[in-house]
């Protein structure tokens, strides 16, 4: 029996498996997210049901510190989806040198980002929230505040790990020489995922930290 | 030696690119952090209307950006760039319909 | 059985696995053939659909005659929820992905899905995932808030039982395994097609799983996150309040993410049985399809419109007059699609020469017995009627006129039309259509009278009620046993077909189309020996007249 390989057919759409693959996950993958976003969205704007707990002023909760903190945070996000086109672009121009060095500051990019997040949630569940380890300590402004924050960036944190160890299989490859110049569409499709969690990050900083 | 050089060049214009929309998203990120607290500038305060709309404008656009140019969604194939669409339509969906309305 | 003398993609691989049935198992459990999986698929659902149909089984039994009588209330409330979950999540919608698994790579001339090794790992989903959801009875308690989990009720005040939290993670695991097979299904049916066969050459089955796959991929994500939240909150009541009011939350919030995910579910559920009844359709009244463009767009319309109208399912719960107007409005909206597609089925029957075997017998039954499902969800879309009538047996009557008169019957219909496909025996007709006019008597005796009992006022999920509906309740619970009792016929005369069935041809239909007609049955490895090419066919509907119909 001749070996069929396993690829785009005579009809398709003109793009890698691969690259369709990664596309229609992000789709499943954006509408998690539009799930948790837009029940944020919704506990934000509905009325209190209780007198008195009134969602936060995120300014004052996180401090002009803070809020510049994240941004940088931000930033070093953007940097490292910045560093990832290079490393593609690399690939294509069979660089693959240079696209190992631009995968690994992707790779420290995520990790700082995921470090300076470490700290901002340690920061805030020892001394902005308390009542999370202390159901003494009396609270008196909107509870959901804590906990959309948390499961926002605790899910989106999530998929920046993946995406940092996504990041480091294709470095290691690289480096072992198992990916060649040949075979960009495979960093293309997990760039595709890198920026994704950029895109999502951006989405995610100006409805918590900003509004 | 000539065509690789030639593709040295294409490769710097598509450099020149990224670093221009990697300015832009930088320069939209200080806009934002600012827009809702202007004392930073030594601005008034918005109105909130303005706060809101204005910091889903920019979010929006920068999202288009980071999916159009670094996701290369400009010059994708016709069929890849609905589906990306797709999520962005039904989010759109979820978040009217469970805006609460009394 | 000698498992050498098995054929086609059936036969073990390997030389050691021709002489060892564990080896031989192992190969199928490893297997990265779609059509392995597909099967696979259809034994893990028809194994839960048996477990799903004991729990139904048991409501019945309690409620054929008012008063506790057979158990105790907690163990009834646990029925309803683990039924539907058993019914849903573990039987109807893993059928259907193994029916696409199995013939929609074939459908488009692929030698196998696009992500062989991520359709292994979807499977594989499925068995632990069963396991968390259904050991809720061994480890404690299941869950007793049914298959809908609404807070306030199930979050840890209310529901303080492990099995809940067991329940809830055997979701999210299935939830995740049919996004991957979602992701793997329009990969391959967008990018593997053969030669000739374009997007409106494919055959309505895939076009079906197409659509499909993407209501999957943009809702089970939304259910996904609403879960997530409400373990959270049950895990850590001290510091998540999503969906509880005395912390900021808001417990409408789950059932509009919870709707948005279980309303395209219900055509997750329905868009694969329209896709296989105009397979069949087609070639027992060997006539192309009516309208091949139009029914593929009203596919399309069912599901975009399916997405915008979750809220009427809350008609009662508290949302505000003019969203239950406008979620009423487009309720009504999506009889129009579903209309378009039940006339296009009557106009292939119209003028075909008819031919009445068990699968079209069943895609028969399902046309007649859909619409009366259908009828009763426009009755129930009028928000104004819905207040009496939500939450009494006539949505349980609805809703099992949709799923059992509609997804049951096209999978028993696809069951039958893809038999001599994929084992490559022929089973009984005999028995077949005792099961059909079996199935089709008592699921009427067992659901139609529940109209009557809802109408009255009787209110679902409580296992005891008042004497006055004792006849409908008995009439239902005995058409619900014999019902059950049929579907023994269907389990003999498949075993009997698998072990001594007539052997059949390539094309046993001798009027199937579709590309899995041109192969062996069973089909081989990579099913195709050489790449296939599809000859367009005219798709358009209008003076043409068909080569079939016209020899």
């Amino acid at each position: 029996m001749a070996e069929m390989v396993i690829g785009p057919g005579e009809e398709s759409f003109g793009v890698p498996n691969g690259k369709l693959g990664m596309w229609t996950f992000l789709v499943m993958d954006a509408m998690t997210f539009a799930g948790f976003l837009a029940g944020y969205a919704r506990l934000r704007w509905k009325d209190p049901l209780i007198e008195g707990t009134a969602w936060p002023n995120p300014y004052e909760t996180f401090g002009v510190f803070g809020i510049q903190l994240t941004a940088l945070n931000t930033f070093i996000l953007v940097c490292s989806s910045v560093t990832m086109v290079h490393a593609l672009a690399e690939v294509m121009r069979g660089n693959m040198k240079r696209a190992e060095n631009w995968l690994l500051f992707t790779i420290i990019g995520g990790l700082i980002f995921l470090g300076i997040q470490g700290f901002e949630w340690t920061h805030l569940i020892l001394d902005v929230w308390p009542y999370l380890f202390d159901p003494t300590h009396s609270v008196d402004y909107n509870l959901n505040f804590a906990a959309t924050f948390f499961a926002l960036t605790g899910f989106h944190g999530g998929h920046v790990s993946v995406g940092v160890i996504y990041n480091l299989v294709c470095y290691l490859a690289i480096r072992r020489g198992k990916l060649t110049a040949d075979d960009g569409d495979f960093i293309e499709v997990a760039g595709l995922y890198w920026h994704f969690v950029d895109l999502i990050w951006i989405l995610v900083f100006t409805f918590v930290y900003l509004i | 030696m000539a065509h690789k050089e030639a593709k040295w060049v294409a490769n710097d214009i598509l450099h020149l690119q990224y670093m221009v929309i990697w300015a832009v998203l930088l320069v939209l990120t200080v806009v934002e952090v600012i827009i809702p607290e202007p004392s930073l500038v030594g601005l008034e305060a918005f109105p909130r209307t303005f706060v809101i709309l204005s910091l889903i404008g920019l979010a929006l656009t920068k999202t288009i950006l980071v999916a159009g140019y670094y996701m290369h969604l400009i010059g994708e194939k016709p069929a890849v760039i609905p589906i990306a669409c797709a999520p962005f339509l039904f989010s759109v969906f979820l978040t009217i319909g469970l805006f609460p309305y009394y | 059985m000698n498992l050498a003398n098995l054929p086609g993609f059936l036969a073990p691989l390997g030389k050691d696995s021709e002489k060892s049935l564990l080896t031989y198992l192992l190969e199928w459990a490893y297997t990265t053939d779609a059509k392995r999986i597909g099967v696979m698929y259809i034994l893990f659902a028809a194994v839960c659909g048996v477990i799903g149909m004991i729990l139904s089984i048991m409501i019945r039994a309690e409620l054929a005659t008012p008063g506790l009588d057979l158990m105790t209330d907690d163990l009834y409330m646990t029925l309803p929820g683990m039924h539907a979950s058993a019914m849903i999540f573990f039987f109807i919608i893993p059928m259907y992905a193994g029916f696409a698994n199995l013939i929609m790579p074939i459908q488009c001339g692929a030698p196998d899905m696009a992500f062989p090794r991520l359709n292994n790992a979807a499977f594989w989903l499925l068995p632990p995932a069963a396991i968390f959801a259904f050991s809720s009875y061994i480890v404690s308690t299941a869950p007793q808030f049914g298959w809908t989990a609404y807070p306030p009720l199930s979050n840890s005040v209310y529901s303080p039982q492990l099995g809940a939290d067991l329940w809830l993670v055997g979701l999210i695991i299935v939830g995740t395994s049919s996004t991957m097979g979602a992701v793997n299904f329009l990969s391959t049916a967008f990018n593997m097609r053969c030669k000739g066969m374009t997007l409106f050459q494919l055959p309505l089955f895939t076009w079906a799983v197409i659509v499909m796959s993407f209501l999957v991929l943009a809702s089970t994500p939304v259910l996904t996150s609403a879960l997530i939240m409400l373990n959270l909150e049950r895990l850590f009541p001290e510091t998540f309040y999503f969906f509880a009011p005395e912390g900021g939350g808001d417990p409408i919030l789950y059932q509009h993410l919870f709707w948005f995910y279980s309303h395209p579910a219900v055509y997750i559920m329905i868009l694969p049985g329209f896709g296989m009844v105009s397979e069949i359709f087609q070639t027992f009244s060997r006539k192309p399809i009516f309208g091949y463009h139009v029914m593929v767009w009203s596919m399309v319309g069912i599901a975009v419109l399916g997405f915008i109208v979750w809220a009427h399912h809350m008609f009662t719960s508290g949302i505000g007059l003019y969203v239950r107007m406008a979620f009423m409005f487009l309720t009504m909206l999506i009889a129009v699609p579903t209309g378009i597609k039940i006339f296009s089925w009557l106009g292939t029957l119209w003028g075909g020469s008819l031919s009445f075997k068990t699968p079209m017998l069943f895609a028969l039954g399902f046309l007649a017995m859909f619409t009366i499902g259908g009828l009763s969800g426009v009755v129930l879309a009028s928000a104004a009627v819905d207040t009496q009538l939500h939450d009494t047996y006539y949505v349980v009557a609805h809703i099992h006129y949709v799923l059992v008169a509609g997804s049951v019957m096209t999978l028993f219909a696809g069951w039958y039309y893809w038999w001599p496909k994929a084992t490559g025996r022929m089973y009984n007709e005999r028995l077949g259509q005792i099961h059909f006019w079996g199935t089709t008597v008592f699921l009427n005796v067992t659901f139609f009278v529940q109209h009557y009992l809802g109408v009255q006022g009787m209110p679902r999920r409580y296992a005891d009620y008042d004497p006055d509906f004792a006849l409908g309740n008995l009439i239902s619970s005995y058409g619900s046993f014999a019902l059950a009792a049929v579907q023994i016929v269907f389990f003999i005369n498949m075993f009997i077909s698998f072990r001594s069935g007539e052997r059949v041809g390539d094309n046993p239909w001798k009027d199937g189309t579709s590309l899995e007609w041109t192969i062996a049955s069973p089909p081989d490895h990579h099913q195709f020996h050489h790449p296939p090419e599809w000859i367009p066919v005219e798709r358009h509907h209008g003076d043409h007249h068909a080569p079939a119909a016209a020899e």
